[in-house]
């Protein structure tokens, strides 16, 4: 009994097509599933937010959204972040230590030869056990230099600077502002 | 084990398509018997639970279309229903990342006190926009007047956009999805696929 098919739904007119084709259309799907195997067996790498940097040569951390919460010790020569606004980030027993983000970070790097950051307004920016820590910061900053022998912070906008146990605490103000000596460090204001 | 689970499932769908079509009107041992048409055109909705190829991560969504064309009408097996196409496409997908990526740093600046800043990410992660342009072969099994299962081995080129960084890369990606139709008109099924890089679900317009 025939089925009753639609007008497009047709027995066909017999085996068709050149064998050239068919063996070239085989080899293209063996081919594909062997490449498919192969190209999945691997791990991918971590890329978490607290994804581990340790044992890294070089390992730079990278948020495109804002609140970030991100960390980076014990990689070989250096470790940082580059983030949006309200990022956090520790960095720690490493060579180097970078930071580069918009407002309303917090920034914490100790243990370490050298610190440095850029960040925007009202920045929380600490510094202790370092041998130099340097940072560019926006109006209305924080930031405590503590057991540094370098603390070198330029203000571009009102900031309050803690200097302690520093051996040589250099704070510059944004034109139009000046310095005032505090009994902890500096401010610009 | 991605691999191994999709081919899993893509059995599991496929014989319980089968033994569910197997009492109705079948039409896998006639030979032949299928919609004739030149070019399937589908336009397609993308959802990726795999992480795609390169340095992102996470899951992504998207839109897309695929143009197949059929080499073969009758396909590799002389007693089934089935036929062998080749298709290229067009994908977009979004990933999306936790929005973190991690990498060396690919440009280190001078910052206060002439000490290093690193300015630019060198193969980060974190989210990115994605353009598949898939190249497969279609191998169609023809099951039931209203139901047809494929599967896709293939290649395809992507260009990466990452936001972190904001750099674009290229790359090929090799592709294996299995899916199955709906044919609810003799000119237009349903159409739903599973596999890698991306499934989708959409339209497919005989012509």
């Amino acid at each position: 009994m025939d089925l009753p098919l639609g007008s497009r739904f047709r027995r066909g007119p017999g085996r068709s097509g050149h064998p050239l084709g068919r063996s070239l259309a085989l080899l293209a799907l063996v081919l594909g599933v062997t490449v498919l195997v192969g190209a999945c067996s691997g791990d991918r790498s971590c890329y978490d937010e607290y994804c581990d940097c340790h044992g890294r040569r070089e390992c730079i951390l990278g948020c495109a959204r804002d609140g970030c919460d991100l960390a980076c010790s014990h990689t070989s020569e250096s470790c940082g972040a580059i983030c949006e606004d309200g990022c956090s980030f520790e960095c720690h027993d490493t060579n180097h230590c970078s930071a580069l983000c918009d407002d309303d970070c917090r920034y914490l790097c100790h243990h370490a030869p050298s610190c440095a950051g850029e960040c925007g307004a009202r920045c929380d920016y600490e510094c202790h056990d370092v041998s130099e820590c340097a940072v560019r910061v926006g109006p209305r900053s924080k930031i405590t230099c503590r057991s540094v022998a370098h603390c070198k912070v330029d203000c571009d906008g009102p900031c309050d600077v803690t200097c302690r146990n520093v051996d040589r605490c250099d704070v510059s103000c944004a034109p139009g502002l000046t310095r005032r000596s505090t009994a902890g460090g500096y401010v610009c204001e | 084990m991605r691999v191994s689970l999709v081919v899993t499932c893509a059995a599991v769908a496929v014989s319980t398509c089968l033994s569910s079509v197997a009492a109705a009107q079948s039409l896998i041992r006639q030979p032949g018997r299928h919609p004739k048409y030149s070019v399937e055109l589908e336009p397609h909705a993308l959802l990726t639970p795999f992480s795609p190829p390169g340095d992102t991560s996470g899951p992504g969504l998207g839109l897309g279309g695929r143009a197949t064309i059929v080499i073969e009408d009758d396909g590799f097996i002389s007693t089934i229903n089935d036929s062998v196409a080749i298709g290229f496409g067009l994908d977009w997908v979004r990933y999306f990342d936790s929005g973190v990526g991690a990498g060396p740093c690919a440009d280190w600046g001078r910052g206060p006190g002439g000490q290093p800043i690193c300015r630019r990410i060198a193969g980060v992660g974190g989210d990115a926009s994605y353009f598949y342009l898939p190249a497969v072969l279609q191998w169609n099994f023809w099951l039931h007047q209203e139901w047809s299962v494929f599967a896709e081995p293939g290649l395809a080129l992507y260009l990466q956009s990452r936001d972190v960084d904001g750099s674009v890369e290229f790359g090929v990606s090799p592709v294996l999805h299995v899916g199955g139709r709906w044919h609810f008109s003799d000119w237009a099924a349903l159409t739903a696929r599973i596999g890698y890089p991306a499934w989708s679900v959409g339209v497919a317009f005989f012509l």
